[in-house]
């Protein structure tokens, strides 16, 4: 009697999570591998099996090649930005500056804002009129001639990199918060024993910081990685101001969505899927190098 | 010794992160100045402050161009899909940490397994689904779309949860059960109540997800009538460029930004630490 009262409880209790996360997310995301081998056009039945075809030629496909090259240059330009800046702003802000409070709020609030917002809000900054932020700086400080002739977004040797700023901009706080919690973690006694030793602040922190901090950037890089894979609002809204852009998840809607190629578009889906899970399981094993316990 | 080094190094220290934080806040500032501007002041007066602070920019966003409706369409979809996270997460999150049962470690790790998917994986058998079900039409629509931020968000929210109501002392829910309470209602009574900080933390997560969401609901939602801010502010973009009317679309995006500013200061101080949790050991 009390054993079926907790059955009917344990029922209860997970019943409505369990169908809303099957119905609406588990079984799509399982679909979208089946639907992945069809040659499938817009929503009516044309439906025909052909297998890996779609990924053979998402292979021979140069634009899907070119938004790769650009998803593959936001991840090396935001890390070699995002993880030394990152790393310098949080170590300043560890050791106790009066108000790193309050530069710690303002530096994260850019991630809490919507991604739209700020890709228009940095499209105006681009503007190529005079209205545009980032012109007028450099008019102020006569640097004119470092201006596109179609403004920042309208240049096509430009418009990725205004994009990836952009996108440095909105992101950056959370790394420099995540690395902070890490630092204000690493027992202060460690860095008195370090300068009595006659450590500089820069063999501090190369000796006592980075070592202890070793987890918590390997996990800043996964995040990276995983985040620059998944940029899709920053460049969709940004480059229609602009010179045309795109990264595999724009080129994904475009394909899907907006060609109705069903079939091809979820094969992209598929394909950023498996990056992800490649990427982070062997950027963990790559750096798979002693943590130091304390 | 270490002293006199320290407080030189403080002395450059500030002016890196005033730099800094000028390069965080002064594109926000700058908004803001320019919503209360003429269209024709953006050009002529790019830095300054307002001649004369144009209120009627506001208007124009709410009203002529929609973005009030947008506003309280975000609002309603927004607060109901929290409700519902909220009260389905922490179910599910309760009865995975407070009952044993056969195949609990395999539920467990099929909601876990959920942080890993990206959400453009489904984008497409989830329209299908959606549309063959006629749920894409009319009001329908943002029915749909809230189901779907619920089911996209239980992963998150049960993993927050489940720690909660793990370390909850299982003698109180014998003792209610004990006294004739049921289950579900010990739980609704005892366990919920103590649970608050993690609610509020799942909360605070699912606010910012949901109000900034723009991927989904732009699939999801075709009809122009029920497009939450995101969509709404992106095409008022899209209209502005051939029409001239800059200061509605800078109020546009303060009316998008101000109610993550308002749920940001609140909660601070919780946001910054559940951003680290799950990283920082100890």
């Amino acid at each position: 009697m009390i054993k079926r009262e907790r059955y009917k409880a344990i029922v209860v209790f997970l019943a409505p999570a369990v169908i809303l996360y099957v119905g609406l997310f588990l079984l799509p995301m399982a679909q979208a591998f089946y639907i992945a081998l069809f040659r499938w056009r817009g929503l009516s039945g044309n439906k025909t099996f052909v297998g890996l075809d779609n990924f053979r030629w998402l292979a021979g496909e140069t634009e899907f090649h070119q938004a790769l090259l650009h998803n593959l240059l936001f991840l090396v330009i935001s890390f070699c930005v995002v993880i030394p800046a990152a790393l310098f702003i949080s170590s300043l802000l560890a050791r106790k500056v009066p108000g790193a409070g309050h530069y710690r709020a303002i530096f994260l609030f850019p991630n809490m804002i919507s991604v739209v917002a700020v890709a228009i809000l940095w499209s105006f900054v681009y503007d190529p009129s005079s209205r545009g932020l980032l012109n007028a700086l450099l008019r102020a400080v006569h640097l004119q001639r470092l201006i596109p002739l179609g403004g920042w977004l309208g240049d096509p040797r430009t418009t990725l990199y205004a994009i990836i700023a952009t996108s440095i901009w909105y992101s950056l706080g959370f790394y420099i918060v995540l690395f902070l919690a890490g630092m204000q973690s690493i027992p202060r006694s460690f860095y008195e024993a370090a300068s009595i030793d006659g450590a500089s602040g820069w063999q501090q922190f190369r000796f006592v910081t980075i070592p202890l901090l070793w987890e918590v950037l390997k996990l800043a890089i996964v995040y990276l990685i995983i985040h620059t894979i998944n940029v899709f609002g920053l460049v969709w809204v940004m480059r229609e101001n602009g010179q045309y852009c795109e990264t595999v998840l724009t080129y994904l809607y475009r394909t899907a969505i907006a060609q109705s190629q069903v079939g091809r578009g979820t094969a992209i889906g598929v394909v950023v899927f498996i990056i992800i899970l490649a990427v982070s399981l062997s950027s963990l094993r790559l750096m798979k190098r002693e943590a130091v316990e304390y | 010794m270490g002293r006199p080094s320290r407080s030189a190094k403080m002395l450059w220290a500030q002016p890196v992160l005033v730099v800094y934080a000028v390069i965080v806040a002064y594109p926000l500032v700058w908004t803001i100045l320019g919503s209360l501007k003429t269209s024709y002041e953006l050009y002529a007066n790019t830095w300054g402050l307002p001649a004369h602070a144009e209120w009627v920019n506001y208007a124009n966003a709410w009203g002529t161009a929609g973005i009030g409706q947008c506003f309280l369409i975000s609002l309603i979809v927004t607060s109901i899909s929290m409700f519902l996270i909220l009260a389905v997460g922490s179910m599910a999150a309760y009865g995975l940490a407070r009952f044993v049962f056969p195949g609990r470690g395999f539920v467990h790790s099929a909601f876990m397994s959920g942080m890993m998917f990206p959400v453009f994986l489904s984008i497409v058998p989830l329209y299908l689904l959606l549309s063959n079900m006629g749920l894409l039409r009319g009001t329908m629509q943002l029915g749909a779309l809230i189901a779907v931020y619920v089911a996209y968000s239980l992963s998150f929210t049960v993993f927050i949860l489940t720690g909660f109501f793990k370390s909850q002392p299982h003698e109180l829910a014998e003792a209610g059960l004990i006294d004739g309470c049921s289950h579900l209602s010990v739980f609704w009574r005892i366990m919920l109540p103590l649970a608050r900080p993690g609610l509020i933390a799942a909360g605070i997560f699912n606010f910012f997800g949901i109000w900034n969401e723009y991927p989904l609901a732009l699939v999801l939602i075709g009809d122009q009538r029920f497009y939450t801010l995101p969509l709404g502010v992106a095409k008022l973009q899209n209209v502005m460029q051939y029409s001239t009317d800059w200061g509605a679309l800078f109020a546009g995006l303060v009316i998008i930004v101000v109610p993550t500013l308002v749920v940001y200061m609140i909660f601070q101080r919780q946001i910054t630490e559940g951003l680290t949790a799950g990283a920082i050991k100890g």
